[in-house]
C-alpha cells in the first residue's frame, strides 16, 4: 500500500516562496490605494476651490505616508501640519460656523475602499497561483 | 422626470431625529440646518450642514448599472460655551444620530454611524467666542 501524489511540488514551491512575495505585493495594494486616496482629495478640494486657487498650497501639502507592522499595512494620508495654509485644513474638511464643509478625505476613502478590497483579493489569488512576482500598478504620487 | 424630494427627505430624516430630543431644542437648545439666526443665541446648540449624494462606484451603482444608492452626511458643529459644554451637545447628538435607523417610504436605510469626531476648538467667526466640536455622522440608503 502507498500514497502517490502527483503535480503537488509545483503548487508546495509556490507556497513555499509566498513569505518571500506576499509582503511586497499586499504592500503595493495599500500603496496604490493611498496614492488614489490622496489624489481624490487633491481634486475634490480643486474642485471646490476657486478657479484660480485660493489654497495651492494646502492641496499640495496633500501627502501619504505608508508603513508597516507585521502583517499589517497602512497608509496614512492627509496634510502635513506646519506647513502652509495647513491650518485652513480643518476648515475646509469640517467647515465653520459661517462656512460649509467641503470634505475630501472620507468621500476619497469611501470611493476608494472597494477598488483596494478588489485589488487584495486579485493580488492574493495571483500569489497562489504562480510562483512569481506579483506586480500591482502603483500610480505616481 | 419625478418629484420625489428624496435629497430632502434624506436631508430631514436627521434634522428632526435631532429636534426630537428635548435637551436640544428650546428652552435647552437649538438645531440648525445650516444657518445660525441672528443675532446668534446662546450656546449650547448644533448647526448642521447636510450633503445628499449619490455616489459612483462601489456601492453606488447596481447589477443593472443604475446608480440607486444615497449617502447623506451630517457634519454636526456642537458648540457649547466651554469645551465641557461643547461635548455635551456632541454627547446629545451622539445620542440621538448614532446607531439610529432612518425609515424613509420605498428605501431601505443603514442605521446612521459616526464617520469622524474632532477636537473642540474655539471658534470667533459669530463674532462671539464659542467652543466648537464637530462630530460628522452618515448613513446610505437603497432602493
Amino acid at each position: 500500500m502507498g500514497l502517490r501524489v502527483n503535480g503537488m511540488d509545483k503548487w508546495i514551491e509556490v507556497l513555499e516562496t509566498l513569505p518571500e512575495r506576499a509582503p511586497k505585493a499586499f504592500a503595493d495594494v495599500v500603496k496604490r490605494g493611498g496614492v488614489q486616496i490622496k489624489k481624490d482629495w487633491q481634486a475634490r478640494w480643486r474642485a471646490a476651490s476657486h478657479p484660480k486657487g485660493h489654497i495651492p498650497h494646502l492641496i499640495r501639502n496633500l501627502g501619504f505616508d505608508e508603513s508597516r507592522s507585521g502583517w499589517t499595512f497602512t497608509a496614512t494620508i492627509g496634510v502635513q501640519s506646519g506647513r502652509m495654509q495647513t491650518r485652513l485644513a480643518s476648515i475646509i474638511e469640517y467647515g465653520s460656523l459661517t462656512s460649509a464643509p467641503h470634505p475630501g478625505g472620507i468621500p476619497s476613502l469611501e470611493a476608494e475602499a472597494p477598488k483596494t478590497e478588489y485589488w487584495a483579493g486579485k493580488v492574493a489569488v495571483d500569489l497562489l497561483e504562480e510562483a512569481k512576482e506579483v506586480h500591482v500598478p502603483v500610480p505616481p504620487g | 422626470m419625478t418629484t420625489d424630494f428624496l435629497e430632502e427627505i434624506h436631508a430631514q430624516v436627521g434634522l428632526v431625529a435631532l429636534r426630537a430630543n428635548p435637551n436640544l431644542v428650546a428652552p435647552n437648545g437649538f438645531v440648525f440646518d445650516g444657518v445660525v439666526v441672528s443675532p446668534t443665541p446662546d450656546p449650547p446648540w448644533v448647526m448642521v450642514y447636510t450633503a445628499v449624494a449619490w455616489p459612483r462606484d462601489g456601492l453606488g451603482t447596481s447589477l443593472s448599472a443604475q446608480q440607486v444608492t444615497v449617502t447623506t452626511t451630517y457634519t454636526c458643529h456642537c458648540v457649547g460655551l466651554s469645551t465641557t459644554g461643547a461635548r455635551a451637545v456632541q454627547m446629545q447628538v451622539r445620542s440621538t444620530l448614532l446607531n439610529f435607523r432612518p425609515s424613509i417610504a420605498g428605501r431601505n436605510c443603514s442605521p446612521i454611524k459616526q464617520d469622524d469626531s474632532q477636537v473642540p476648538e474655539r471658534d470667533e467667526s459669530l463674532g462671539r467666542l464659542v467652543v466648537d466640536a464637530v462630530s460628522v455622522f452618515s448613513f446610505t440608503s437603497t432602493g
